[in-house]
């Protein structure tokens, strides 16, 4: 098995223990061909909040960006644990598909007691994505 | 005592809301209405948790129950069935949940346009002290369903 498959299965098993609800969604951790951590949930049948489109639930869209975001924080500070999310806002901005769905996260501001990033949601194309979030963490301690 | 717009309506939207997949999914549940203000909640459960060594559950659990909370709070408004899509939520966490505890929510559409309605909601916990975790604030987009759409929801969710 290649380093790369190692390092994505380590993470996202890692996510699963530290994190049930990431479990819970089938969330996998990938990494991207410019080493950038990619959050990856496979449709399941459980994921569904419209019948009729049908389309993925938007609570389970924002549950995906909380995920991505702590996940994300807790990366890049090798942080023991997770930072603390102040306030965050969805705009959602096309239905959600019954497929795969994708999160990646940027920081806008990293700062010691407050971050600040942005995290976008797609499907089968990053330039149309079906939500978009602003975050703002408190820093764990140890970071 | 509930005073709704339209009981059937309000009936048929909330049940459908309720028996969505994911929604049964993570447990949610109706407590009930008080006015035009529905009160929802989600059991405490340990596949739903935040953290393995903190028994909370995750801000998902809570965006989903607010989002949900927030398009029943709109259908005590409305008069027929319609498609209300969210346009944004914002969440702001006041504070961390009481472990091993149930979340609640409730709502109040305080703003219904022809196309676009406007809901507050807050999610806390019963404890002997009002326990307030988080606020929400959401924005829905109305779109009218044809008649035969309409009559095909209400069969299938009033019971």
């Amino acid at each position: 098995m290649s380093t790369l498959l190692v390092t994505e299965s380590h993470l996202t098993e890692q996510a699963h223990q530290n994190m049930p609800y990431a479990k819970f969604i089938g969330l996998q951790i990938q990494i991207d061909c410019a080493q950038q951590l990619l959050f990856h949930v496979p449709f399941q049948a459980q994921n569904i909040g419209n019948t009729f489109l049908p389309a993925i639930h938007g609570g389970l869209i924002g549950g995906l960006i909380e995920t991505a975001a702590l996940l994300f924080v807790q990366h890049l500070h090798q942080s023991t644990h997770f930072a603390r999310i102040i306030d965050y806002t969805i705009d959602y901005l096309r239905p959600g598909l019954a497929q795969s769905m994708y999160a990646q996260c940027q920081f806008t501001r990293q700062g010691k007691r407050i971050s600040h990033l942005t995290v976008s949601v797609w499907q089968e194309d990053a330039a149309r994505p079906i939500a978009f979030a602003r975050v703002h963490c408190q820093m764990p301690s140890d970071a | 005592m509930n005073n709704v717009a339209n009981a059937v309506v309000y009936e048929a939207l909330k049940n459908y809301y309720l028996n969505l997949p994911h929604c049964q999914a993570i447990g949610l549940q109706f407590e009930q209405t008080i006015g035009t203000t529905p009160i929802l909640s989600v059991p405490y459960q340990a596949c739903l948790q935040a953290e393995q060594h903190s028994q909370r559950l995750h801000g998902g659990v809570m965006t989903t129950l607010m989002d949900v909370t927030c398009a029943t709070a709109v259908s005590a408004h409305l008069i027929e069935v319609e498609a209300l899509a969210t346009l944004d939520l914002r969440i702001d966490y006041l504070q961390d949940a009481l472990e091993q505890a149930p979340i609640f929510g409730r709502a109040q559409c305080h703003q219904l346009n022809d196309d676009i309605a406007f809901v507050r909601g807050t999610c806390y916990q019963a404890s002997s002290q009002p326990h307030i975790i988080a606020t929400a604030t959401a924005t829905f987009i109305r779109t009218a369903l044809p008649t035969d759409v309409q009559q095909i929801i209400t069969k299938a969710w009033i019971s």
